[in-house]
């Protein structure tokens, strides 16, 4: 049972009780269920909440939420209680007489009817600027943009602006391939970027092939990885650009694991809610639940060309052999944003692809040309390619 | 055609205490002279009160606990009198430097830009006071007259027309600024104010003493005029300030910076102007201790005190002085000057003011000034050479390019043709890895970097490049691209990555990896 979804349909205040209230917020309180369905309802809640609790799966950031519904159900139990002990005889005159409670209500029943008329009190008077003020703030999805590489952008809905994206993988897994490409577009689109450089490892000559506009990257190379963290802090703080990229790759795996959970949750803290994208590339995955997307890259096979020369040469090898690239894989681990879109998942049920979450594209190191030898053969036969040139 | 004179009454004291304004509630003395026989030339009125007296030694000055001596300092007196100048032309464009005390304005044309007269010398006192200087000033439809009555009476004074010899009746002919015979002549006649002056018959006046005496007869009678000998507007912005006791810590030594900056600011924002760089040059002490060694690189071979340079850059004009204040802070703390300071002289070049406007449908973009103190404050920890952009050299030596200034002025918009394909990227060893190769035949089969044996799955290459032959640091290296397996790795590990042989060095290098 969802007990967030049955919690929202069910009021957070009793209105009724209150003849101050506005008649949108009796409206929008009055609960639709009969009395013993109200009870089982308030009942199944502390039990729900109980259950969890012994799980140990306590929900991070809906305990307000718990707290408040429990809060409720407990003051609804005591108020049907109490409305119980009032019933009594009618006199002659039509007038319910209340009985006598035979036994005194407990404190905590007492103190939560407390707080709860505390909260119908605080609603009526926000009812006219601030609707359900105790209600918990809808997160809105982030925004996404395109990384450049169209698959990956159809797997995971593009890059989320205001959060953490995580991309984790071995040696020439890709990694860096995806960071050139997603700062070629950003850069593209006028915007200013900013590369982290742990240990000082950016190919500009690359990043500029791949279309990286090299005036609008800010390069920052550090000596170490506390250098890296600073910079990424002040150049979120200080704000105003599209992505902010922390490469780790180079750093050892355990230099990175020493960093505290606290501060990638810092980092994710301080670029939310605004439009940058913060982008880290690391060996392993590091962030945990503080990236809104991991992805993990790997290696898969590579693309050897033969290009035969028309003269054989004594110093150079014969055939020679191009590294043209190879196919990448890249798959899912976490993604906030397709989570919380239904739709998505409906959509890659009727594709009918097994695993969604796996994504393969091709990776090019020399683009293909005429040969400055006049190659007669300017596409390699696919039989060629995985010929050991020896 | 109105006048006004702005005059700046106990000039040499002003100098000093407009850097030093905690000094005006308290009792001040300005000494000069050679050592140690120092007079005092110059003194507040609480100075004045506590008994201090025009002349007298620093010895005698010093009995009296509570007053504060401090050395005449022409370089202060020179900023100041600029920045009097700088408050006068952004008031009126025709001013006469009359004395280092004394400024003379045309007011013509201002009253409906300012308003009325009284309202004109109310923002000629206002910016003066900005600039830590309390003057006098007068404005009347006589040059002389207004320049007399600056000096004689405190606070805005402005003649009506016509009236200006009623106004310059009871003022002592002293005032006049006539020489000394005249001025025994006319005591002995016993002409001691300008009423009595201009009561003389002109005819023989001129007869006694000439032409002189004419001129003092007419300004006497506040009908002398003259135009004015205009000085031309200056874009020069300094600041000195000379510490009594030099200064070895950043906190006292930044609450100076942050006065001067903020003098300059508002001397540069009265002329509609803006600060594009600043020069600071700290007079160091000259210390013996062997822990005081300023750099050898900002020593000034000409001075006999070492001389420490900062200067900033900034990428937009600006007269925020609490942002300049910051990037000197960031810039002082990186590089510290290493020994006390004991003057400061700082140089502010100006610039028009910003005027570009944002797009409604451009991407955002940082803040230039808030840009520039984030790129500050990262340079301080990982060094100012390595925060930039990179720029690419014109050669075919590899991983050639220099980091030059980031700059949000350069950022244009782009059109990037759609990439079709996906380019792979490439991650540099810098400096490159020393490797162990071993070959069959012309081919590497093993290699080894960084207690990483490995095995070669696929090999391309070699392929020769080389340049720069007619220089002294020629390359000339064969390139392999390689498909690396290491199995000895926990996982084990397999990449592909670029392996070159120096051939001058006869050596193997790691380039760098494709990911």
């Amino acid at each position: 049972m969802d007990y967030c979804e049955s919690a929202r349909s069910f009021p957070l205040s009793s209105a009724s009780d209150n003849p101050n209230a506005s008649p949108a917020l009796l409206e929008s309180s009055k609960c639709p269920c009969s009395e013993s369905e109200s009870i089982q309802h308030s009942r199944s809640i502390l039990e729900g909440e109980r259950k969890l609790k012994r799980a140990g799966n306590g929900v991070v950031g809906n305990h307000k939420v718990w707290a408040n519904l429990r809060a409720l159900a407990t003051a609804i139990l005591t108020d049907l209680e109490f409305d119980k002990h009032k019933e009594g005889r009618q006199n002659v005159y039509g007038e319910h007489k209340a009985k006598s409670i035979r036994s005194p209500l407990p404190r905590q029943t007492v103190m939560h009817s407390k707080s709860a008329a505390l909260r119908l009190q605080v609603e009526s008077a926000l009812a006219g600027r601030i609707v359900s003020p105790f209600r918990p703030l809808q997160i809105e999805p982030p925004c996404t943009v395109p990384s450049g590489i169209p698959a990956l952008d159809e797997a995971t809905g593009g890059l989320p602006r205001g959060c953490l994206t995580e991309i984790y993988g071995p040696p020439s897994s890709g990694k860096t391939s995806l960071l050139q490409s997603a700062l070629a577009t950003r850069t593209a689109n006028s915007e200013v970027c900013a590369l982290v450089d742990a240990q000082d490892s950016f190919d500009p000559w690359r990043a500029q092939s791949a279309g990286v506009s090299l005036r609008q990257l800010l390069w920052i190379r550090c000596k170490n990885l506390d250098h890296a963290l600073r910079s990424a802090d002040l150049l979120l703080h200080g704000g105003g650009f599209g992505m902010v990229a922390m490469d780790l790759s180079d750093t050892p795996a355990r230099l990175v694991r020493q960093i505290p959970l606290n501060a990638w949750f810092r980092l994710r803290r301080t670029v939310e809610n605004t439009s940058t994208i913060l982008l880290v590339l690391a060996r392993e995955s590091n962030a945990k639940t503080c990236a809104s997307l991991v992805l993990r890259m790997e290696k898969e096979a590579a693309a050897w060309s033969l290009r035969e020369r028309a003269t054989p040469s004594h110093r150079l090898h014969t055939p020679a052999c191009l590294f043209d690239g190879w196919t990448t894989a890249a798959e899912v681990i976490r993604s906030d944003a397709r989570r919380k879109n239904l739709h998505f998942f409906h959509q890659s049920a009727t594709q009918g692809n097994a695993r969604t979450d796996l994504v393969r594209f091709e990776l090019r190191s020399n683009p293909l040309r005429g040969d400055s030898l006049n190659d007669t053969r300017s596409l390699p036969l696919r039989r060629e390619r995985t010929k050991d040139p020896g | 055609m109105p006048f006004a004179a702005i005059f700046v009454p106990n000039f040499t004291l002003q100098a000093i205490v407009r850097c030093e304004p905690e000094l005006h509630v308290q009792p001040i003395a300005v000494i000069e002279g050679p050592p140690p026989t120092y007079r005092i030339i110059a003194f507040n009125r609480l100075a004045e009160k506590l008994g201090v007296t025009r002349g007298m030694t620093k010895a005698n000055a010093e009995q009296f606990q509570e007053i504060r001596i401090r050395h005449r300092s022409e370089p202060q007196e020179e900023a100041a009198h600029r920045a009097l100048l700088d408050a006068a032309w952004s008031i009126s464009a025709l001013v006469e430097d009359a004395a280092p005390d004394t400024l003379l304005l045309d007011l013509s044309g201002l009253t409906r830009l300012f308003g009325t007269q009284e309202e004109i010398a109310r923002r000629t006192l206002a910016r003066s006071s900005e600039l830590g200087i309390d003057v006098h000033v007068a404005v009347s439809a006589n040059v002389e007259t207004a320049r007399i009555l600056a000096r004689a009476l405190s606070g805005p004074t402005v003649v009506p027309e016509g009236q200006e010899s009623r106004y310059l009746e009871t003022l002592p002919v002293g005032m006049l600024s006539l020489s000394q015979e005249l001025a025994d002549i006319l005591e002995r006649w016993g002409v001691t104010t300008c009423k009595s002056l201009a009561s003389l018959p002109v005819l023989s006046l001129s007869e006694r003493v000439g032409q002189e005496g004419v001129r003092l007869h007419a300004i006497a009678s506040g009908k002398g005029n003259r135009p004015l000998l205009l000085t031309e507007p200056a874009h020069h912005f300094e600041e000195w300030f000379e510490l009594e006791d030099p200064v070895d810590n950043l906190e006292p030594l930044s609450f100076l910076l942050g006065r001067l900056l903020q003098q300059l600011c508002t001397r540069i924002a009265a002329r509609v102007l803006a600060i594009r760089a600043v020069n600071v040059d700290f007079q160091l002490q000259r210390s013996f201790e062997s822990t005081a060694q300023p750099a050898r690189e900002f020593f000034n071979a000409k001075s006999s005190l070492p001389i420490y340079s900062c200067s900033l850059k900034l990428p937009i004009p600006t007269v925020d002085h609490a942002l300049l204040l910051k990037l000197l802070r960031l810039r002082l703390q990186s590089k510290p000057p290493g020994a006390p300071v004991r003057k400061i002289h700082m140089v502010a070049e100006p610039d028009r003011a910003r005027t570009t406007q944002g797009g409604l449908f451009l991407p955002a973009s940082p803040d230039p000034q808030r840009l520039e103190l984030t790129i500050a404050r990262v340079a301080a920890v990982v060094g100012e050479s390595n925060v930039g952009s990179p720029q690419l050299l014109d050669t075919h030596r590899p991983d050639s390019y220099q980091m030059r200034k980031f700059s949000i002025a350069s950022v244009t918009a782009s059109i990037q043709e759609q990439q079709a394909e996906t380019r792979s990227g490439f991650r540099v060893f810098r400096p490159p890895l020393l490797a162990r190769v071993q070959l069959l035949g012309k081919c590497p089969t093993r290699v080894s970097f960084q207690g990483m044996p490995g095995k070669v799955v696929h090999a391309s290459g070699p392929w020769r490049t080389s340049g720069d032959w007619w220089e002294d640091n020629s390359w000339q290296e064969d390139v392999w691209d390689l498909e690396i397996h290491f199995p000895s790795e926990s996982p084990p590990l397999q990449g592909f990555y670029r392996v070159s042989y120096d051939v001058r060095g006869e050596r193997w290098y790691v380039r760098g990896v494709y990911d």
